[in-house]
């Protein structure tokens, strides 16, 4: 399923992004060039054939493990790209822990006192959370913890003057691995803003879903088991209803993800963040194609394995469903 | 006369509050001597399984006891603390319920069904705990007791679950186990062995039963002792077979006269006269109907 998939998005991305208006070699020349000129740079780059046949040319680079070269950049695209993309991956995967987290505990939270204060407060909150898109979040947030209360820096990955030395891009997951806790701290303190503001929508989509959920399973004959043989409601809730809960929050969250990776391209832009998204934003202004359908299979590529992922860890959970 | 194990009187329970609020049980006297088995017996919708919740404690949110005393080993249970309550659960009073098929939890083995209560709530280490486990299974007559541990619910039939929750339900050795209709869902063939396991576990362990259910052909086979009930009343209570040889109340007798007749088959079915419809548990409609079974 994955390859047919990812054929349908290369014939989307490709054609779309040439029939939009813009030339990538009027970009590139300053003023002075003669048509001639233009003509060979057309000519050098392909961009003189026809769209079918530009894509055959692409196909057969792709087959062979490449992606082309940036027009803006003069680089080869793979690379450009797997130099960005563990940032983007970082960044995409803690804003998923924070709303795992988050909307777990704001569900469970809603559903143990339920009829209380604090599921009025949490569905508050939930609502609150869900009413805002990822780019608001980010730029309240800004206003809020890096403006008028100093907390939190408001662009980038470290610090431009830390020193701390890398071996891969993923430096949040290599600090914390190798046990430089500073370094982690400084990273993490870099990457709290934009991943929050990318996971509060996520998080009250998980809590709201989660939560209906609980509703149900409280309701089972095998909670009510459960709760016969004199178990403590928590226990309950926590051992017996909240497995059976997270079947359908699993399903709902990983096509959420799916979304939240796509909101990345404005956070990073917001929050001068290295990643793959604001590398795509700058390929747009540029009208880079050959970076642009790159960056934009990746995230094909990204949101596959999502999938895919997404279906192994239902079997996981879901003994019905296991394959023997 | 030996003394009551359970002794229920005059219990009342309202669903809702206020001037909306309907009785589901109105003045119910029951009680249960050590190691009997008590048959409640009645239509849907005539509260036999609301006196076995409320025995146990677990009451829907929106019901609440609004009379009575549930004295279960001369303690009155409605005066406990929810905790001591909740803790006489699984060790004092158990529960079988009536869809062995949704009654197990579906993402967790059997064996973890098994000892969780077994480690959280009698003690038990996970060693032993599992070896109590297999003796369980064996109790209940499961065959490959080391297999049925590592499945799920939804790779047994619903006979076995059933078998599963019954040995559950005696694990703790409890004084008394309230069984919901624990036959109703199954077909005949396995409704006959589970009967036959309930009654032997029942009589080796000496636990009294509280046997809940619609079916007065399994109260005859398994029952020592019989109550009535129709819309949250007692109408009738006594010996087994008092109550099916010589039916006093007329509810009984058409109870009785419903039951399909393998030895009269040219008699028909016939239907218990009035309806249990929500207007009943309007007290006027309630007793004009009694009235008319009297």
């Amino acid at each position: 399923m994955a390859l047919p998939t990812l054929l349908g998005v290369m014939v989307v991305v490709f054609v779309l992004i040439r029939v939009v208006p813009g030339d990538p070699i009027s970009m590139m020349i300053s003023g002075e060039a003669s048509p001639d000129d233009i003509a060979k740079l057309r000519e050098a780059y392909g961009l003189d054939r026809s769209i079918p046949v530009q894509f055959l040319y692409f196909l057969k680079t792709v087959s062979t493990g490449h992606l082309g070269t940036s027009i803006s950049l003069h680089q080869d695209v793979l690379e450009l790209i797997m130099g960005r993309l563990p940032a983007t991956l970082e960044l995409a995967i803690l804003a998923l822990f924070f709303a795992t987290v988050l909307g777990v505990s704001f569900a469970l939270t809603s559903v143990y006192w339920r009829g209380r204060w604090p599921e009025v407060a949490v569905d508050a909150a939930n609502a609150l959370a869900l009413a805002l898109p990822e780019f608001l979040w980010a730029l309240l947030l800004i206003l809020l913890l890096s403006v008028s209360i100093p907390l939190f820096p408001i662009s980038g990955r470290t610090d431009p003057s830390n020193a701390a030395v890398f071996h891969t891009q993923f430096y949040l997951f290599e600090s914390l691995f190798t046990a430089r806790f500073s370094d982690f701290a400084e990273i993490l303190r870099h990457m709290f803003l934009p991943a929050i503001s990318l996971a509060l929508p996520l998080t009250a989509v998980i809590g709201r879903v989660l939560k209906s959920s609980l509703l149900d399973a409280i309701n089972q004959d095998y909670v009510l088991l459960a709760r016969a043989k004199g178990f403590s409601p928590l226990y309950v809730l926590l051992r017996h209803a909240l497995p059976n809960a997270l079947i359908p929050t699993i399903t709902i969250t990983g096509t959420q993800f799916t979304l939240l990776v796509g909101g990345t391209v404005l956070i990073e832009l917001i929050f001068a963040y290295p990643g793959i998204g604001n590398m795509l934003f700058g390929a747009a202004i540029n009208r880079d194609l050959p970076l642009m359908q790159g960056i934009t299979i990746v995230f094909a590529v990204v949101f596959i394995l999502i999938n895919i992922c997404i279906d192994m860890s239902y079997a996981l959970i879901n003994p019905r469903v296991r394959l023997d | 006369m030996s003394k009551a194990l359970l002794q229920v009187s005059d219990l009342g329970v309202e669903i809702g509050t206020g001037k909306h609020a309907t009785r589901i049980l109105r003045g119910v006297n029951l009680e249960i001597k050590p190691g009997e088995i008590r048959g409640l017996v009645g239509e849907s919708g005539g509260g036999k399984t609301m006196v076995g919740k409320a025995i146990t404690g677990l009451l829907p949110s929106s019901a609440v006891v609004s009379s009575g005393r549930i004295l279960f080993q001369e303690q009155n249970l409605l005066e406990l603390p929810a905790k001591n309550r909740r803790l006489l659960l699984g060790t004092k009073i158990a529960m079988i319920l009536q869809q062995p098929s949704t009654a197990l939890n579906p993402v967790l083995r059997i064996e973890n069904q098994i000892t969780d209560v077994l480690t959280r709530r009698l003690g038990y280490d996970r060693k032993s705990a599992r070896d109590y486990a297999l003796e369980l299974l064996s109790m209940v007559h499961i065959r490959a007791p080391e297999r049925v541990l590592r499945q799920y619910p939804h790779e047994l039939s619903g006979g076995m679950c059933q078998r599963v929750v019954i040995a559950i339900a005696f694990a703790g050795k409890p004084s008394l186990i309230v069984a919901d209709e624990p036959t109703t869902a199954l077909d005949v063939t396995v409704q006959f062995e589970i009967l036959k396991l309930i009654k032997e576990l029942q009589a080796k362990t000496g636990t009294a039963v509280l046997f809940v259910t619609h079916d007065l052909g399994v109260v005859a086979k398994i029952c020592d002792v019989v109550s009535v009930i129709f819309a949250g009343r007692i109408l009738e209570q006594g010996r087994t077979e008092d109550v099916i040889g010589r039916p006093a109340h007329p509810y009984t007798q058409a109870l009785i006269a419903a039951s399909p007749r393998l030895d009269r088959p040219d008699a028909g079915l016939q239907p218990v006269p009035g309806e249990l419809t929500a207007s009943l548990w309007n007290d006027a409609v309630a007793s004009d109907l009694e009235q008319s079974h009297a």
